[in-house]
């Protein structure tokens, strides 16, 4: 297939004024008369509050206006379940919890005034570990609830106590992952500005989901969708962490400018954004596999806990992604698998890119090496022997029967590019001195989009101007990944014109078609089906209209090169600017709403059986490092990553994207931990949550493998996510080969890799900086 | 950080501007004594910022009175005057990084300067900064302790000049006195057998707090056989940088054959009593001194091996 646009590496249509500084992002902004809004947190993980006094603090010089949970019209709100707090009411039941918001005239009269406020507490004794969350007799995290549970998923086949008598080998492990910060550039910034062009309120700022936000801000204020309006900024990254956290900002500033009558500007310092905003699950997993000895997989049995921290937030779709994928790529024809989410005092836990795949990777792929180990058996020959292929059945029962199950393939790229097997055996040998070698491997499938999450469709409107110029506008939302570059790339392909013409609107609630959340590795799948239906009606309105005039055909005009042609004798009909000029004098409409609802799943809730997604990617990444044994620095030398996204649609920015994930999957890997000692977090900006700087980078190959897949926009799926949940198994399989040490906690920071253990940490960045 | 968040940590100090606020940039050493004469504590000296504006960052309106030292050229300069290199207060990190004469006479102080921070904060953060604010983490501290430096503190009355050792009393804590001005840091020049090597562990390899740093100098007697000097410095292992001198009494008189490098490390290991913080716990740090002891002693042993052929 022969493209003009899409399939190339073409610039980003933002570039220019990102570059140039011209990109105003939700701080950028003002507004006459307007204020600063400033949250106070709470001083404990889990209290009572006795009383709140705010008359103090109201006096301050500049002071418009403080609310406290009272003045929320509606105070819960959630995306799934809605019990998160816009501000505490009664308790305050995690350490970032918001107790009262301060609206001043300048920033510091609210830093000021925020001191000011009295509260009253009775400090209650917290949960902080979900397994104390899920005893019986646990305390109540929400009184309203019969326990701490948030969720519980399963999948159920085959037999699996039978299966595991049959097995030759048996293998139990236990491996567990931390808590993690999305660490976007950019904290959360939001202004709230009343009564704007209609709109009881609008909401402008760094938001990565428009339309959760505007159900919540809706909600919160118990007003009808259409007063409330949404306008996306720029954002400085987001990674699926600029949602529940931002809509929680988003309400407390509404209120606050319908309050005043004023405009409120509310930007998180880089302390509040990680006090406050949710993080990645961290996970407790129970392995167990069953074998025969020549490594055929018989059974898997899993348990996984991850802690939810204070609210739901998204912990009933993570866990659930993570009990589909949770055996990895295998098959198996036993399975029994269990995730559960729980309620506990710690900051709570949400969407990161990843979503509940990260933790279950680190383990499944951790899990396939220590197996190889028992078997006698290198990783990568254990692998081939249980890996998918077409028409493989998953362990929820779906058969791979309608796109193409490249597993094999990617694994043979990606150990071909990585030079896998010399390496793997010249690092089994014996290595002299403190640094030693390893090579190590992770693979993955991964379905794509929202699957039997929720509803999955995706809208947008393209609309050609007078002149021949082009608007796009669509519901999905640009988080840095390059979205709105895809997008105009579709368009034009379809319309056989030039790129220039398009102009990429920002996402605004009141205009753009609702199209569900900017997650899960969608946008390009659907909405890029949505911007494909938009043009292709624009297209077919075109041909059809000059067919009327020339009495040609329609199905014989091609849209290319700026012009039609008539594709029997490749004669050019008109330009395109021509034909825009001549719908322009009849009065031929066009502009289209473009849609497309993903292909029907299914899904079952007691067996965990049915067609969870429509479709899969798959990946294999390598990792080869050096450990100092003395010191137990890691040095990460070079990923390989092999993915097969379908098309690339954008070859550049997908490789963007296959670098950014080697690289959060490197601090995710080795470095990164938000540490959290009975609720507090000891570390809450980034000289002490370190993330990798370009120096800890490694030279990373990417490889991008094409198999078009019959539901995607030119044969497009998915990239953000699959390039994040390989690197730190990667890593970890290739450091247990280096050392000869098993480490199965996340991260392999320098004492574990020394130690063999992480010891608890004390004292504050005060005492030694 | 407690301000920030007001009730967090039960901080209610509430700030109220009182004067206008007061900025200096004078152009000689005298101006700024006299200055610092009249205001003393009331008044914040500021060179590079790097760790001044990050203390105050977001309330900088707190502070009153500013005492800004960039114009002061004398302070800028790097200079040999006899058997010694003076250093001004206001190089830069990437000025030690940088400079020939550093590189030739004090290679670890350089190497230290380059693994300070990103090239922003080595372009700003000067050796007079890094020294004043006394972190036990500061990475160029070491380094002048065990090339033995003393710093020469100006006040309107009187010049003083203090060995790096006696310096540090604490975490951020020093002797110099708010009516005191650091201009100089003046470092004996080395014989020429001189050896050394300095490592630093970081969770990262580029802006790291170090969790434990190592300089090791040793100066070799006329015949380059005998250990006539070594000092191994540390950072991070107690609440000042420190000199363990018990490694000095050892090596002194010495020849490398007759060292335990094993024994040495154990030595460092057994005499630093650090603490758990978030950068490292107390247990590693114990255990990796004695590794970048034994390290930095083979790094040592090489270069004078290779010399000795």
């Amino acid at each position: 297939m022969k493209f003009s646009e899409v399939n190339k590496p073409v610039k980003r249509v933002d570039a220019y004024e990102k570059v140039t500084g011209k990109a105003k992002f939700g701080a950028d902004l003002f507004f006459p008369n307007m204020l600063y809004g400033k949250a106070l947190h709470s001083k404990y993980p889990h209290a009572q509050i006795i009383k709140i006094n705010t008359e103090k603090a109201l006096t301050y010089p500049g002071v418009k206006a403080i609310i406290t949970a009272e003045d929320i019209p509606n105070n819960k709100f959630g995306v799934i379940i809605q019990n998160q707090q816009v501000l505490a009411q009664e308790e305050v039941l995690y350490i970032g919890d918001g107790i009262a918001v301060v609206a001043a005239e300048t920033k510091e009269a609210a830093s000021e005034a925020i001191k000011l406020i009295e509260v009253e507490y009775k400090e209650l004794p917290g949960i902080f570990d979900p397994e104390e969350a899920a005893k019986k007799d646990a305390p109540l995290i929400h009184s309203e609830l019969e326990d701490n549970q948030v969720v519980h998923h399963r999948v159920r086949k085959g037999d699996v106590e039978k299966a595991f008598t049959q097995a030759e080998v048996i293998l139990e492990r236990e491996y567990t992952t931390q808590f993690v910060e999305h660490s976007y550039i950019e904290p959360e910034a939001i202004i709230a500005v009343p009564y704007e062009h209609n709109s009881l309120v609008t909401i402008y700022g760094s938001i990565q989901n428009p339309f959760s936000c505007r159900n919540a801000v809706a909600n919160v204020l118990k007003v009808p969708l259409n007063k409330v309006r949404i306008i996306q900024n720029h954002m400085g990254g987001s990674f699926g962490g600029k949602d529940e956290v931002i809509s929680s900002m988003a309400a407390r500033a509404a209120v606050l400018a319908l309050k005043t009558n004023q405009p409120v500007k509310m930007v998180n310092t880089r302390e509040e954004s990680i006090l406050e905003s949710y993080k990645r699950h961290p996970y407790k997993m129970k392995y167990k596999v069953g074998a025969t000895k020549e490594g055929k997989l018989v059974a898997m049995e899993i348990k996984c806990i991850a802690d939810s921290g204070a609210y739901a937030c998204q912990t009933p779709f993570v866990t659930w992604r993570s009990v589909v994928q949770a055996t990895g790529p295998y098959e198996l024809p036993s399975v029994k698998t269990d995730t559960y989410g729980y309620y506990t005092n710690n900051i709570y836990t949400g969407a990161m890119r990843g979503y509940g795949s990260p933790q279950i990777v680190f383990a499944q792929e951790s899990l396939m090496d220590e197996l190889a180990d028992e078997l006698k058996m290198t990783p990568l020959e254990l692998r081939l022997k249980n890996i998918y292929h077409n028409n493989s059945i998953t362990a929820s029962g779906q058969k791979l029967d309608n796109h193409q199950v490249s597993l094999e393939e990617v694994i043979a790229k990606a150990v071909k590019a990585s030079n896998y097997i010399e390496k793997y055996i010249e690092y089994n040998k014996s290595q002299l001195g403190d640094k030693k070698r390893g090579i190590g491997m992770a693979v993955s499938f991964r379905g794509c989009s929202l699957g039997a999450e929720a509803t999955d469709a995706a809208g947008a409107i393209v609309a050609i101007q007078r002149d021949g110029s082009i608007l796009i506008s669509s519901g999905l939302a640009e988080n840095g990944e390059g979205l709105k570059t895809v997008f105009s790339q579709i368009a034009a392909e379809e319309l056989g014109v030039d790129i220039k013409r398009i102009n990429y609107m920002e996402v605004d609630t009141s205009v753009s078609p609702e199209s569900g959340a900017t997650v899960a590795s969608r946008s390009t799948l659907l909405g890029g089906n949505a911007v494909k239906n938009a043009a292709q009606q624009i297209k077919r309105t075109i041909t059809e209209m000059i067919a009327d005039k020339f009495k040609v055909k329609s199905g014989d005009l091609v849209l290319r090169n700026e012009n039609i042609y008539n594709k029997n004798n490749n004669q050019k009909i008109m330009s395109f600017d021509d034909a825009v000029d001549l719908a322009n004098k009849l009065g031929v409409f066009l502009s289209a709403y473009g849609w497309y609802k993903a292909p029907d799943i299914s899904w079952d809730e007691e067996t965990g059986q049915g067609r969870p997604y429509f479709t899969y990617v798959y990946g294999c990444q390598i990792a080869e490092v050096e450990v100092d044994t003395a010191t137990g620095q890691i040095e990460v030398l070079k990923m390989v990553a092999a993915h097969d996204v379908g098309r690339a649609i954008n070859p550049v920015t997908l490789k963007g994207q296959i670098y950014g994930g080697i690289m959060m999957a490197l601090g995710y890997g080795i470095m990164e931990e938000v540490e959290i000692a009975s609720g507090y977090i000891k570390n809450t900006n980034f000289d002490e949550y370190l993330i990798p700087t370009i120096k800890d980078m490694p030279e990373i190959i990417p490889i991008i493998v094409e198999n078009p897949d019959p539901h995607g926009p030119y044969g497009a799926k998915s990239i953000g996510e699959p390039t994040l949940e390989l690197g730190a198994p990667a890593i970890a399989n290739a450091v247990a080969q280096a050392t000869g040490r098993r480490i199965r906690h996340l991260p392999l920071n320098l004492e574990r890799v020394l130690l063999g253990h992480s010891l608890s940490k004390g004292g504050t960045k005060n005492d030694i900086l | 950080m407690e301000e920030s968040f007001g009730d967090l940590k039960g901080c209610q100090k509430t700030y109220q501007k009182t004067a206008l606020s007061q900025y200096f940039a004078p152009q000689k050493i005298e101006e700024a004594l006299e200055i610092l004469s009249k205001y003393g504590e009331e008044i914040k000296i500021i060179a590079g910022g790097t760790d001044l504006l990050v203390q105050y960052y977001d309330r900088l309106y707190e502070i009153n009175n500013w005492l800004d030292l960039k114009n002061i050229i004398e302070l800028k300069k790097i200079r040999i005057s006899k058997n010694q290199m003076e250093i001004g207060a206001t190089v830069t990190h990437s000025q030690l990084e940088n400079s020939e004469d550093i590189k030739k006479y004090f290679p670890i102080l350089s190497q230290a300067a380059a693994d300070i921070g990103s090239p922003q904060i080595r372009n700003r953060g000067t050796v007079g900064g890094n020294i004043v604010n006394a972190s036990p983490a500061g990475d160029l501290l070491p380094p002048l302790m065990a090339y033995d430096a003393q710093f020469k503190l100006l006040s309107v009355q009187k010049e003083e000049l203090i060995p790096a050792e006696e310096f540090f009393v604490g975490p951020k804590q020093t002797i110099i006195k708010p009516d005191q001005l650091l201009t100089q840091v003046i470092l004996p020049l080395p014989y020429e057998k001189t050896y050394d090597s300095w490592i630093k562990i970081g969770k990262r390899r580029a802006l790291a707090i170090a969790t434990i740093t190592l300089a090791l100098v040793v100066k070799m007697a006329e015949d380059n056989k005998t250990i006539k000097e070594a000092r191994a410095c540390l950072g991070s292992v107690a609440p000042t940088p420190i000199q363990i001198k018990e490694i000095r009494e050892r090596m002194i008189g010495k020849n490398f054959n007759q060292l335990d490098f094993n024994q040495l490390g154990q030595m460092v290991e057994d005499k630093i009593s650090p603490i758990d913080d978030i950068r490292g716990t107390r247990e590693y740090r114990k255990d990796v001194a004695k590794e970048i002891m034994i390290n930095a002693l083979e790094e040592v042993y090489s270069s004078w091996w290779r010399s000795y052929k």
